[in-house]
């Protein structure tokens, strides 16, 4: 049988559309690649097996009958639980929205199954976002597939898990301060946040609005330009979506490193970085220049607060988006005699830890005596942080960092210190921040098989270079996207 | 700025979040940690002009179909016919201080 799955994207829609493949063979091939991985990875929070055969049945029924298939034909596909689909379950992977129905469809979503694109079910994710390990799940732990005993990072932990184990070859997740890039990095996939405004949010819970954004994780970068072909572009349903026209990301994805001018950061010291992780991210560098572009040194000296200011912003923003989750209109509720209560044992019930801790911080940040000290100066910071950029985008294409300090580690490592894990989203924040695009690719392997990752930004709206260097980059270096558990199960 | 017991349960307050002892607990050295290090960000220069919605339009001025009653309903935590029902607001209690600031 062909494994379909471990395919891109990119090469399994036009064999559906042309007939050379059923819709339905693919489908059947993914869900058979679920069944056998899910027990070791508890990717998914809820699957749509039915739906998905439904579905490819009738994309063969309309191919038949002389319709021509979208750009996504037959392509499995699974996101991430904080976007919503109509008709389906929508957690956040938090006990608060246990039950909860989604009564409407994401853009993003919308837009890839116009594409006929066929969705299978919902990952796991750290509670409403909030997290860098998958831990923070209400549910259940997913594990990395190069390494059960590794976290696959977070929050689109459930997502990157399941394209890494070959078992769809793309997922939508949301990255607000590196939840798309720090999965991808950790599970040796491609994660992709376009510039802010590039994709409509509308239909992804809220968690902090002015730095939420809806990306891709995918097997490769072909597969990411395609997906941002199709889902960026302006939605009256998100005011945030900036009216620009939509590049052919895919058509310009060869144009290759040459004459690419590309920026290291002052700021970033090789102390920063596990000490395995060194030499990977120096041959990431060299490989770069081998391909013809040039590197120059730059300084973001807003660096150093970027995660304080982050972890200000994000939570305060979070504190009133979670506010809507009182027990009230929808949800679990906890009921007690007065208002008040009913609020304060919903919310207490509803939330986990982490959840708590960050609405906590958030709203400590924005309370009267405190709202200068803490969200006003955070946002100076930003403002910095953001002309800085600006400088140093006049003199570079791309800035080139690692997309995390190390490798995947250990599950339960730091669940107990919450500032470690905080800390482990020091590369993947300043995009956030500074509204820019940032795609992380895999760079290389350390000595214990675990995946490192290079991150490359670029000023807001140009994800063409971006695309085409990270392009450059995935074809010289060949890497494969096979994991430890895939060969293993693939053995038996 | 070192976050004290009485300040989390303020905090705890002002959030509508209910607290166990254990999470009072757990959270003030947590936060306290927290805090500690946000209390270390640098001062960026001023004019915090974050446009990271340039370009934001405002929608057109005309009525939208909003959720179906029955839509809404299906996910209301109680419901009586087509009213949702609440705890009793008036006369439950004193409005409680709010210092938390608007905007």
């Amino acid at each position: 049988m062909v494994e379909f799955a471990r395919l891109e994207a990119a090469a399994i829609a036009p064999r559906v559309a042309s007939g050379e493949w059923r819709a339905a063979a693919v489908i059947e091939s993914s869900l058979a690649r679920i069944e056998q991985r899910e027990p070791d990875l508890a990717a998914f929070l809820a699957l749509d097996r039915e739906g998905a055969r439904a579905r490819a049945a009738e994309l063969d029924r309309r191919r038949d009958a002389g319709e021509r298939l979208g750009r996504l034909a037959g392509v499995p596909f699974a996101v991430k639980d904080n976007l919503a689909v109509a008709g389906r379950p929508l957690t956040c992977g938090s006990r608060a929205l246990a039950g909860f129905v989604a009564p409407t469809t994401a853009t993003a979503v919308e837009r890839c199954l116009a594409e006929d694109a066929v969705l299978v079910g919902q990952t796991n994710m750290d509670e409403f976002a909030m997290g860098s390990s998958c831990e923070n799940s209400a549910f259940q732990r997913t594990r990395n597939p190069w390494n059960r005993e590794r976290v696959p990072g977070g929050s689109s932990g459930g997502s990157a898990a399941i394209v890494a184990a070959g078992a769809v070859p793309f997922a939508l997740g949301s990255d607000t301060g590196g939840s798309v890039r720090q999965p991808a990095a950790f599970c040796g996939v491609v994660g992709l946040k376009p510039s802010y405004g590039r994709i409509s949010r509308s239909g992804l819970v809220a968690f902090a609005s002015s730095l939420d954004q809806i990306g891709t994780i995918t097997r490769s970068v072909t597969d990411a330009a395609l997906l941002l072909e199709i889902l960026a572009g302006v939605d009256e349903r998100d005011a945030t979506t900036v009216d620009l026209p939509v590049p052919p990301f895919a058509e310009r994805l060869e144009s290759g490193l040459g004459g690419i001018r590309i920026g290291i950061l002052d700021e970033i010291r090789e102390s920063q970085l596990e000490p395995a992780a060194r030499e990977i991210w120096r041959s990431a560098v060299a490989r770069l220049e081998g391909l013809g572009a040039s590197i120059h040194p730059v300084s973001v000296p807003g660096l150093e607060s970027a995660i304080a200011a982050y972890y200000v912003i994000a939570t305060a923003e979070a504190s009133a988006n979670l506010a809507r989750f009182d027990g009230i209109r929808y949800g679990g509720r906890v009921a007690a005699p007065t208002l008040r209560e009913t609020y304060a044992k919903s919310r207490g019930a509803g939330f986990g830890s982490e959840v708590k801790r960050r609405i906590m911080l958030g709203t400590h940040a924005l309370s009267s005596g405190y709202y200068e000290e803490y969200y006003g100066r955070a946002r100076d910071v930003v403002a910095s942080l953001r002309r800085e950029f600006d400088t140093a985008f006049e003199r570079v294409d791309l800035i080139a960092t690692p997309t995390t300090p190390g490798t995947a580690f250990p599950l339960g490592d730091r669940a107990a210190d919450p500032l470690a894990m905080y800390l482990s989203d020091v590369f993947t924040t300043p995009a956030n921040l500074a509204a820019l695009p940032a795609i992380a690719l895999p760079s290389g392997l350390d000595a214990d098989g675990l995946p490192f990752s290079l991150q490359l930004m670029a000023d807001r709206f140009q994800e063409v270079p971006m695309l085409a260097a990270a392009r450059a980059f995935e074809r010289d270096l060949g890497f494969e996207v096979r994991p430890a558990l895939e060969e293993a199960s693939d053995a038996a | 700025m070192a976050l004290s017991t009485d300040e989390v349960l303020r905090v705890a307050a002002l959030a509508r979040l209910e607290l166990s002892p254990d999470e009072v607990r757990l959270f003030t050295a947590q936060l306290r940690q927290v805090v500690e290090f946000v209390d270390r960000m640098g001062r960026g220069g001023s004019g915090n002009d974050l446009s990271t919605a340039d370009g934001t339009r405002t929608a057109a001025d005309v009525p939208q179909p909003g959720l179906a009653l029955e839509v809404f309903l299906a996910n209301a935590p109680e419901h009586r016919g087509p009213f949702l029902v609440v705890p009793r607001i008036l006369d439950a209690e004193a409005p409680a201080e709010d210092t938390r600031r608007d905007g």
